[in-house]
């Protein structure tokens, strides 16, 4: 363990006994039960202030791993502190110092206005009534969310609820923020909003970020570090520009233009898709700039518009994976 | 703040919060008035029409004891769906994640709901009962025993269905335990009939469980309070007040434990 970590796992596992339970045969006889692996023996460990990502397909382990870390999964082996305490042993405790955000969940109350949510969440964690105001400023502030606390939960769209529930997670001023699919079901705007507010506030306050998220996007943008999992291993443990360099080598540069055909002779770049008016380009990245391409398309092309794409993260992780079981081999 | 204060002035919150939410359901109110009002009403009747000599009651006795019933019967809201939804769904694991016990939250806001709905249905039944029997069975100084018997009531049936929805997390769907317990406490807590007037092997059963303590024993304060009988009512009240609340502490702890070990 060291000593100054913000977050510290020591081969930590949690597997699940699971019973079958089928037909009528089974109503008064025990099956046996079999044991799921769903995390085997990860080790790792976050500074204060650092911004990680946690990412892998799903089933992975991620959520089973955030929830031991939370303190409300028990492992099956291994040790782990989170601000200093032994999350399942000590959550009460933990609950203090960490925030939470689960993204298909909410944590405000949903008929009430949102003040009123962040005030009993003020209360439950005993913040007297001065510092919860001047916190609820604050957060009103850098989320943007003035002119939303007297409407109730139910009446919001999903991502003014989301910065919401951000303001929840972060009232207590926890050192620590747990975020699972903060932005899952945004849109873009919605999406480069909640980022900026979750960078901003942790510069701000030197809070220590672990973000689960399917959107390479939410990862490029919030996290200087990753960490990549699959069937219940860590795989990668390392900086973002190290990721992106080894595994994010595309990009997707979709033209949409007045000739109906346009082709780019440059290297590295590939049609990926064609219709008349609208083709995609594969840009490989060790061998060319993304501006390069653009630059060039805006030069020789009449172009509407166009989009620059990441490839999916479940395509990262599987060259990822791929990469792990050659390396096996 | 101590850890003392500040349990404290979250659980008054979330008790303002259930109030508030209860005062602000009207429809809700008014549906529980109007389903409230139709067996007073049809229970005063039947009384009336019912050879009661020999028995120690009368028609309009009984109609006000029936509306105390009801009252209790009709103030709790349905928080074991509640705490069946909370698990189900798995929004539990957020509440489970805050230095406050999920359970105490849950009581505390229904309790508020419970208290709203409870006071505003006492003091309709009384003017219901008042004008259909044409007179008040107690004396005006034991209205605060009568009322405080009445909450402790209320109170203990929300212990009750807490208990009955943390069951969710052995057995998934807890309504069929309610329905069970909903009709256990309308039998042996004498819904409509005071246990008094039941044969005495059945009575005797009733009168040692905890629904006698939540409908019969109150509601017999509406008929006949004179100090010993208030103080007897407190006294059963007190004792299954204490093990509901040791049995919610235990029930809470095992489910917890297994959410922890199990996951939700």
């Amino acid at each position: 363990m060291s000593a100054a970590a913000a977050i510290d796992v020591d081969n930590l596992a949690k597997s699940f006994r699971v019973r079958r339970r089928v037909g009528l045969s089974t109503l008064f006889r025990r099956e046996p039960a079999t044991e799921v692996a769903a995390v085997r023996g990860i080790s790792f460990s976050i500074r204060p202030g650092e911004r990680v990502a946690f990412i892998g397909p799903n089933g992975a382990g991620k959520s089973t791993t955030l929830k031991m870390l939370t303190g409300i999964l028990t492992p099956s082996a291994g040790h782990a502190e989170v601000a200093g305490f032994v999350p399942w042993l000590e959550r009460r405790k933990l609950a203090r110092r960490i925030g939470i955000l689960f993204g298909q969940r909410s944590q405000l109350w949903y008929h009430l206005p949102v003040k009123d949510s962040l005030e009993l969440i003020a209360r439950i964690y005993g913040l007297d009534r001065v510092h919860a105001a001047a916190r609820l400023d604050r957060l009103a502030s850098t989320l943007a969310i003035a002119d939303l606390l007297e409407r109730p939960v139910a009446q919001l769209s999903l991502g003014q609820r989301l910065r919401c529930e951000i303001a929840a997670a972060l009232m207590h001023a926890p050192p620590i923020l747990l975020l699972d699919e903060p932005t899952i079901g945004l849109d873009v705007s919605a999406k480069a909003s909640l980022r900026d507010h979750l960078i901003q506030l942790s510069t701000e306050e030197g809070t220590t970020i672990l973000l689960t998220s399917h959107d390479t996007g939410d990862i490029e943008r919030i996290c200087e570090r990753a960490l990549v999992i699959d069937k219940g291993l860590l795989l990668l443990d390392q900086p973002l520009a190290t990721l992106r360099a080894q595994h994010l080598r595309h990009r997707l540069v979709t033209l949409m233009t007045e000739e109906e055909s346009p082709s780019l002779d440059l290297p590295g770049v590939a049609v990926a898709s064609r219709e008349p008016h609208r083709t995609s380009f594969a840009v490989d990245l060790g061998l060319i700039q993304v501006e390069r391409v653009v630059a060039t398309a805006l030069e020789r092309f009449s172009v509407r518009d166009l989009a620059i794409e990441n490839p999916p993260l479940d395509d990262v992780i599987r060259d990822i994976y791929r990469g792990a079981e050659a390396r096996v081999t | 703040m101590s850890e003392t204060s500040r349990v404290l002035g979250a659980s008054a919150a979330f008790l303002r919060l259930g109030w508030r939410d209860a005062s602000r359901d009207r429809i809700g109110l008014f549906g529980r008035m109007l389903l409230f009002s139709i067996p007073v009403l049809i229970f005063a009747t039947i009384w009336q029409a019912t050879p009661l000599a020999g028995s120690g009651y009368d028609a309009d006795r009984l109609a006000w004891y029936v509306m105390m019933t009801e009252a209790i019967v009709f103030a709790p809201g349905y928080v074991f769906r509640e705490i069946e939804q909370d698990i189900n769904s798995g929004a539990i694991e957020a509440a489970l994640t805050r230095p406050f016990a999920y359970v105490l939250a849950w009581i505390a806001e229904e309790a508020g709901g419970t208290l709203f709905r409870l006071s505003a249905l006492l003091a309709y039944g009384s003017l219901l009962a008042g004008i259909t029997t044409g007179m008040v069975p107690f004396a005006w100084t034991v209205v605060p025993a009568i009322v405080l018997a009445a909450i402790v009531a209320a109170f203990l049936a929300l212990l009750f269905q807490v208990v009955i929805g943390l069951l969710t997390a052995w057995v998934g769907t807890p309504a069929p335990a309610y329905w069970i317990w909903q009709k256990l406490v309308f039998v042996f807590g004498g819904l409509f009939i005071p246990l008094t007037l039941y044969p005495a092997w059945i009575r005797d059963i009733g009168m040692a469980t905890p629904f006698a303590a939540i409908l019969y024993r109150p509601a017999s304060l509406a008929i006949a309070a004179d100090q010993v009988a208030i103080a007897e009512v407190f006294l059963w009240q007190g004792l299954w007040l204490a093990l509901a609340l040791l049995l919610v502490a235990a029930v809470s702890a095992a489910a917890t434990r297994r959410f922890l070990r199990e996951g939700v």
